[in-house]
């Protein structure tokens, strides 16, 4: 999979299955990727989109979000994510430990945790109408 | 997605089937506090046949460990395929959550 591969769906988290199945049939076509590894990528992926559907877009199934996907030269993985609300910053948010949490019933936070720690480079480009938070995963054996 | 249940007399065998993301995970939040609200507080949570599972997920489950231990009950997750097991190493939750290989290692918590 070097060719760019693009899905736009509709803020509804219904949707997400179907984002699931597309980032996983792209990296299907990766012959380095191992289960625990594509598992990782899918649900990066996942957990952006359910907080830009969640968060930025208030679950309004009007408004859309695109995804794309592509692998460069230097067997690089790149995804971006087209989101029309305003940026979070997932690069510099810091989740609170994990056994506080639990104390307390809390469970905000950890998809974007589980962004930072699976995925190598974070960016978040921000312009007038929308932002797009771009993501590079290294493709080499999964983190423990 | 799908949640279902084996009632046994001093616990019950929760069985997470399918993929648990933010869409689905009020799934598990409504059977546990089922359970919870009917007195049961020793789970055994099959993850056998759980393909996946996000944060939203996770979260569901978290949220009802304080309430267990505070009511010295006990929940138990067996058979997580490597690749679900992995997410919960990735928070950390492998080390505060009580995870065996399968499912009669997990019942033996419960008949000690």
């Amino acid at each position: 999979m070097t060719n760019m591969a693009k899905l736009t769906i509709n803020c509804d988290l219904k949707n997400l299955e179907i984002i699931r199945d597309f980032i996983q049939e792209n990296l299907s076509e990766i012959p380095l990727t191992c289960d625990i590894t594509a598992n990782q990528i899918v649900l990066a992926v996942d957990e952006a989109c359910a907080n830009s559907i969640i968060h930025g877009n208030h679950c309004d199934a009007r408004k859309e979000l695109s995804v794309e996907i592509y692998k460069d030269d230097l067997n690089d993985l790149h995804i971006n994510l087209y989101d029309s609300s305003p940026a979070y910053d997932i690069k510099s948010f810091k989740m609170k430990n994990i056994k506080e949490k639990i104390k307390n019933a809390e469970n905000g936070g950890m998809g974007i945790c589980l962004i930072q720690k699976i995925m190598d480079e974070i960016d978040i480009e921000r312009y007038p109408d929308f932002c797009v938070y771009k993501f590079v995963k290294h493709l080499k054996d999964p983190i423990k | 997605m799908n949640v279902q249940l084996n009632d046994f007399e001093n616990y019950t065998t929760v069985y997470l089937i399918g993929e648990i993301d933010a869409s689905t995970s009020i799934n598990i939040q409504n059977a546990l506090q089922n359970l919870l609200d009917n007195g049961q507080k020793n789970i055994h949570i099959n993850c056998e046949k759980l393909e996946y599972i996000s944060s939203a997920g996770l979260g569901a489950l978290m949220s009802f460990v304080e309430e267990i231990e505070n009511s010295n009950g006990l929940m138990v997750f067996s058979d997580l395929k490597p690749k679900v097991l992995n997410v919960f190493q990735l928070l950390g939750l492998d080390q505060i959550m009580k995870i065996v290989d399968n499912h009669q290692q997990a019942v033996t918590f419960f008949q000690n």
